[in-house]
């Protein structure tokens, strides 16, 4: 508030034309301020409404004592309202906020302004304080500060997030305990330094830190996972987010940084990851295992029991013993003992694969003349299974292949078609497809539901219950493998209740000898 | 389970006596099922050895096929598990649960899992575990078949 300066007292003004009724009357108006004179020593000359409304005391109350009556004990006790006139006479203007107290006892947060008057002679001649009821802006501010102040301890606090704040450059401006624990710099070693230094070399010569800050800006929040550096140079697979700071006037002010540690979580992850998968490997072993001694077993004990049979026949020995239970036992002896041979080579071939050391023999043949050996030596299996196989074998396609393998792949196909589909029809075809040949067996069986057509070619798998079917359940295995090792594959089309086919594709790989066979 | 079993020689009045089992001079049948035509051979080559009549089937459903349609039931059965069409699981209930054939003893031929579980789950007679010996075999069908023993060997 200006106050003239050749107004030298509030009790005795020197009498101005227009200043003296004007003044009074525009102070009396103004409620939401107190204005006050005092005089060089402090005593109260005048007392406008807005004081009254303010301190709660009349004008004749206050009129005439010192203006200490508005201070606290503590205040008055430091000297605080000379202090003030002090300054004020001194710098010609103090300024301060704080407490007062009114005439109820109660306290208020003041700003306040006292201004030095002086004469025309520059001597003192007195004091115009104008205080203002701050509280409810100080309450405001005190809840907001207590809250930063809060949320600054919290974030301080966190130990599993980097936290951080960035200027708008990109320097570090704040720090907390997991910023320190996940990077390795204390505080006072990283304030100010440019965030890049988390990065690793490649990622800055791509200029990423910058890219990063520049994304934020433009989408409010940006997110990134990858690789970022230790104090200690180590790396650590991170998940960053970066958020926009903006004032009030949308004006960017800089960027808040949360950082998470995840190689633990990947490590762990992994870790998990590869136990599940050694238990189900160690689970199928084991299945496969007790399926593969089930499977040898009972050949072994068919075989046991002839040769235990011709025991206590020749042991019993009345007289020479007759040719004909003999000859026939050892026959099914030597039978059974071939199964187990050949129960055996299966399991050899499965670690053969595994250990990719089956090896083709190649040669030049007719494919269906090996079709013919294998219908010809399945023969007694096949009566077993009463399935009747209908042939569509396109003749002369001859080629280079290991021709054992593809007998091996031809048997285990028919083998699994008499497992499945007995008492039906099987279509064994050979014909020329493109640049290759396409073997197939179909069967009238059961057929394959969609969600184990993937699961068959598997090692030790099979789409049923093996307490209705037994087998080695490598037979799809081995053949694929043998239709791959000769650059080819294996394909199944099957539905429940339609029956399967399995179709062995092969490159019809010609040698020199046979350049001159009809071309498609 | 053999090696606990009294011979039937000693006991020629044992418990089965009163069911006519043991009729000293009748002909035994015993029906064999397991899908493995080997084994189904060489253990009827060797029961027949042994004076026994010999029934075989290739699974379970053909096993009660051979039961109903039987004009003199078998005196034992022995049984494989694992089989296709009908496992030997399935066999017991369908047997079990049918009055005329449920007393017909059981013994079960398996090559897996623990053969204490199977003779309570199953109610068997015994269990043979795959490969067994044929001794051992002989004198278990002994503990079932009053008034028979195997010709010696």
């Amino acid at each position: 508030m200006d106050v003239p300066p050749n107004h030298t007292s509030g009790a005795s003004p020197a009498p101005l034309p227009l200043s003296e009724a004007n003044a009074r009357a525009l102070i009396d108006s103004v409620l939401d301020y107190g204005i006050l004179m005092l005089d060089r020593d402090g005593t109260v000359l005048s007392w406008n409404a807005g004081a009254e409304r303010l301190l709660g005391y009349r004008a004749d109350e206050v009129i005439g004592r010192h203006f200490g009556l508005f201070y606290t004990a503590d205040d008055l006790a430091a000297h605080r309202p000379e202090q003030e006139l002090r300054t004020a006479a001194e710098s010609g203007q103090f300024k301060e906020e704080g407490w007062r107290v009114r005439k109820d006892g109660t306290l208020f947060r003041a700003h306040m302004a006292v201004t030095a008057l002086r004469d025309e002679a520059g001597e003192l001649d007195g004091f115009a304080k104008v205080t203002h009821d701050v509280t409810e802006r100080w309450q405001a501010e005190q809840a907001l500060r207590q809250s930063e102040e809060r949320f600054r301890i919290l974030v301080e606090q966190i130990h599993d997030y980097a936290i951080f704040l960035l200027d708008p450059s990109g320097r570090i401006t704040t720090w907390n305990a997991g910023a320190e624990r996940i990077k390795g710099y204390q505080a006072s070693e990283v304030l100010g330094r440019h965030v890049e230094l988390f990065y690793t070399p490649e990622d800055q010569a791509l200029h990423k830190p910058l890219r990063l800050l520049q994304l934020a800006d433009r989408q409010g929040v940006t997110h990134d996972i990858g690789w970022r550096v230790r104090k200690d140079g180590s790396r650590f697979w991170a998940d960053v987010t970066i958020t926009e700071l903006r004032d009030g006037n949308g004006q960017l002010y800089g960027f808040a940084k949360v950082v998470r540690d995840l190689t633990e979580r990947v490590e762990a992850e992994e870790t998990a990851r590869a136990y599940e998968a050694a238990r189900e490997a160690v689970r199928v072993r084991d299945e496969f295992l007790s399926i593969a001694a089930h499977e040898l077993r009972t050949p072994l004990t068919a075989t046991l029991l002839q040769l235990k049979g011709l025991e206590r026949l020749l042991k019993r020995g009345n007289g020479p013993c007759e040719r004909e239970p003999i000859t026939t036992r050892l026959a099914l002896a030597i039978e059974s003992g071939e199964r187990i041979a050949e129960l055996i080579e299966n399991l050899l071939d499965v670690s053969r694969i595994a250990t990719g050391r089956i090896r083709l023999n190649l040669g030049d043949f007719d494919l269906s003349d090996a079709v013919h050996s294998v219908l010809a030596r399945m023969q007694g299996l096949l009566q077993d299974s009463s399935c009747e196989v209908v042939q569509r074998l396109q003749p002369g396609i001859t080629g280079r292949w290991d021709r054992l393998r593809l007998e091996q792949a031809l048997v285990n196909l028919l083998a699994n078609a008499c497992k499945y589909a007995p008492q039906s029809e099987i279509e064994v075809g050979l014909a020329r497809q493109g640049d290759g040949v396409r073997l197939w067996v179909k069967d009238q069986g059961p057929g394959i539901a969609a969600e184990h057509l993937e699961r068959i070619f598997r090692r030790f798998e099979r789409a049923v219950s093996v307490a209705h079917y037994g087998g080695l359940g490598l037979g799809l295995y081995v053949t694929q493998q043998i239709a791959e090792l000769h650059g080819g594959r294996i394909q199944v089309d099957s539905r429940p209740g339609e029956g399967s086919t399995f179709t062995i594709l092969l490159p019809l790989c010609t040698a020199e000898t046979n350049a001159d066979a009809p071309a498609d | 389970m053999p090696a606990s079993c009294a011979r039937p020689l000693n006991m020629p009045n044992g418990p089965d006596a009163d069911r006519g089992y043991a009729q000293p001079a009748r002909q035994r049948t015993v029906l064999i099922i397991d899908d493995d035509r080997a084994i189904r051979d060489s253990l009827c080559m060797a029961l027949i050895d042994e004076g026994l009549d010999c029934l075989a089937a290739a699974n379970g459903a053909e096993g009660i096929d051979r039961l109903r349609e039987a004009d003199r039931l078998p005196d034992l059965v022995m049984l494989d598990l694992m089989m296709p069409v009908m496992s030997g699981w399935e066999f017991r209930v369908r047997q079990l649960s049918d009055p005329r054939l449920a007393d017909i003893p059981t013994l079960i031929l398996t090559a897996t899992g623990d053969t204490a579980a199977h003779v309570g789950e199953l109610r068997a007679q015994g269990v043979l575990r795959k490969p067994f010996d044929l001794d051992t075999l002989l004198d278990a069908i002994a503990c079932h078949l009053p008034g028979w023993r195997p010709s010696g060997g």
